[in-house]
């Protein structure tokens, strides 16, 4: 019986190449990177990388049609997702307390974790409290669902929840008036695959690459496993010998394909960003929600995220019109010319000014009337949308997971219709 | 013509001056005062952009204490200082149209098209030209032959015209982002 089995071929070799936290970036590299898909034949492994040359030279079959290939979206950072595979039951589908996975697994004995170099490398880097036990930092590196240890599942959708809900609180709270495009972007920018994966690299946490085999061999003690990223399974770990710019895509990284722009989440992106989703929710299991809430705080949301650059406008002039329309200011829109020089020169330069009245909203300089006048309105758009509230005390406000929280700010009126 | 244009000397034949002479002496003028320094830390920042997250005065919602606090801090343009700035796109609303004319304005487009372009009527009924646009709707028939047209004029351009015809689309989309 002939199997099909996709097959993923890039030319970029280096598959992670698009970890940054800066956002614009990730979506260039997205679109720069030039890959191309082919599914081919072929019966058994072994015959692979010799059918695979003969194929990429000749055959030109078209791509398979997968189902429900969609890249994870802003919107399922929210909801915690089951895992069938691990076989999950409930007494009542709204009673979270009764969801237990009926996987069986044990739990690594704290003795044996206390043995590897590298969880007390990674427990003190990151500075995580006395509570928090090396076995707990062993399951959150473990995504081996079936090796009959705990893994980092349940873990992982905790650490995810409290990621969503301080983020959230975050934009929301800080810049009301942010349009949803941008707040999903700026989402995606704080806890995005991607970006958590390449926190988890920075933190110093290795993967485990070593087959058994190897390690029998190179008569490694079995504690130095349990302190690295467990997501290889033993095959993957024997088949080291890949070919250059060829990667075998599994099911899971399907699943994340994006179509249109060939783009995916690798499986190693994925194993950190687990990772680290699973040590914030293990800071919760043994310190509290304030312990994680510091956590969040000073690894994640410490990053910056430059807002004002992921607003992109089609009409912005009948946007700024809108916008000020509906704020109720009576005078009309008007753009002026503030200064100018060299007008008939090639290089000129303008400076206009978006005014209502008496009040100037924004500012802008082009080489051209044109430009000038559209880069005022943007800005004064942008710095409509970046609003940020105070307190009366002229301090930062307050967020309602404080203490004794009372509102301020205000609350966004949404988006204009244009 | 170029020679025109171009000066027919060379600089090489010019005495140097390293500062221009006259009557003037900087160095031992009475009007040479040394400047006086400030004592401790000044705030004199270069001349730059607005920061965008300065938000304006009719931006800032009415329960803000900015509005109070910096109060004297915002501008407020006068009127001779408006004035000197000249209006070069202004929104307003107009109410002029009556449904006869914009019986008229239709009837007038259907009956010629070719000679009742949307900037003519535009022109003789004093409105503007989105609003004739609005009114009249337009034809799948005449967009196609526009677009057609279009196509075969960008077949003509050379390599050149078509990067820099790409390279001002890329442009605008610039200005959109507020990126430079």
């Amino acid at each position: 019986m002939i199997s099909y089995i996709n097959y993923f071929v890039s030319y970029t070799n280096t598959p992670g190449s698009c970890r940054t936290p800066n956002l614009r970036k990730v979506f260039q590299i997205q679109t720069l990177q030039k890959l191309e898909i082919r599914s081919f034949p072929f019966t058994t492994p072994n015959i692979a990388p010799v059918m695979l040359r003969l194929l990429l030279r000749n055959s030109r079959l078209a791509p398979r049609r997968l189902p429900a290939t969609t890249r994870i979206t802003v919107a399922s950072y929210n909801t915690a997702q089951l895992d069938t595979s691990l076989g999950p039951k409930y007494d009542s589908i709204t009673d979270y307390g009764s969801y237990r996975n009926s996987v069986f697994t044990h739990r690594l004995p704290e003795s044996t974790a206390l043995q590897s170099p590298q969880l007390a490398a990674l427990h003190s880097r990151l500075r995580l409290p006395q509570e928090y036990t090396f076995s707990t930092l062993s399951q959150a590196l473990n995504m081996d669902k079936f090796g009959g240890l705990a893994n980092n599942f349940g873990l992982s959708t905790l650490g995810k929840t409290f990621l969503s809900y301080y983020i959230s609180e975050h934009l929301l709270l800080k810049y009301p008036r942010l349009p949803m495009p941008v707040h999903n972007a700026a989402v995606d920018a704080y806890m995005g695959v991607e970006v958590l994966a390449e926190i988890g690299r920075s933190w110093g946490i290795e993967v485990d690459r070593s087959s058994k085999l190897d390690k029998a061999l190179a008569k490694e003690p079995e504690f130095l496993q349990y302190g690295r990223l467990r997501y290889l399974s033993e095959r993957s770990k024997e088949l080291k010998a890949e070919e250059t710019g060829v990667h075998e895509l599994s099911a899971e990284e399907l699943q994340t394909m994006n179509n249109s722009t060939h783009q995916f989440v690798h499986r190693e992106t994925e194993a950190f960003a687990s990772s680290v989703r699973a040590i914030i929710g293990g800071i919760y299991t043994h310190c509290g929600e304030e312990a994680t809430k510091t956590f969040i705080h000073s690894h994640i949301l410490s990053r910056k995220v430059p807002l004002q650059e992921m607003f992109q406008f089609s009409r912005p002039t009948m946007e700024l019109a809108r916008v000020c329309e509906k704020l109720g200011l009576e005078d009309p829109l008007e753009i002026r010319l503030i200064a100018e020089t060299g007008r008939l020169s090639s290089h000129a330069i303008f400076m206009a000014g978006a005014f209502v009245g008496k009040e100037k909203l924004g500012e802008g300089v082009g080489s051209s009337l044109g430009e000038a006048k559209t880069r005022a309105v943007v800005n004064a758009l942008i710095s409509y949308y970046m609003y940020s509230p105070i307190s009366a005390e002229g301090t930062e406000i307050k967020l309602p997971s404080e203490e004794k929280y009372q509102f301020e700010g205000i609350v966004g009126t949404g988006d204009v219709a244009i | 013509m170029w020679k025109s244009a171009v000066r027919n000397y060379s600089i090489k034949n010019l005495p140097y001056e390293s500062r221009p002479t006259n009557l003037y002496n900087p160095v031992r003028s009475a009007f040479n005062i040394k400047p006086k320094t400030t004592q401790g830390l000044i705030y004199n920042p270069p001349a730059s952009a607005p920061s965008l997250k300065d938000t304006p005065r009719a931006f800032i919602p009415q329960n803000d204490p900015r509005l109070t606090v910096l109060a004297d801090k915002f501008k407020t343009y006068t009127a001779e200082e408006l004035a000197d700035m000249p209006i070069i796109y202004a929104h307003k609303k107009e109410y002029n149209l009556t449904p006869e004319i914009v019986q008229e304005i239709i009837t007038l487009r259907q009956e010629d098209p070719e000679k009742w372009s949307v900037s003519k009527l535009a022109q003789k009924f004093n409105i503007e030209p989105s609003k004739v646009n609005i009114l009249t709707g337009c034809s799948v028939a005449k967009q196609q032959k526009v677009l057609a047209e279009l196509e075969t004029v960008k077949k003509a351009w050379n390599e050149t015209t078509r990067r820099a015809r790409k390279d001002r689309v890329r442009r605008k989309q610039m200005w959109l982002r507020g990126e430079f």
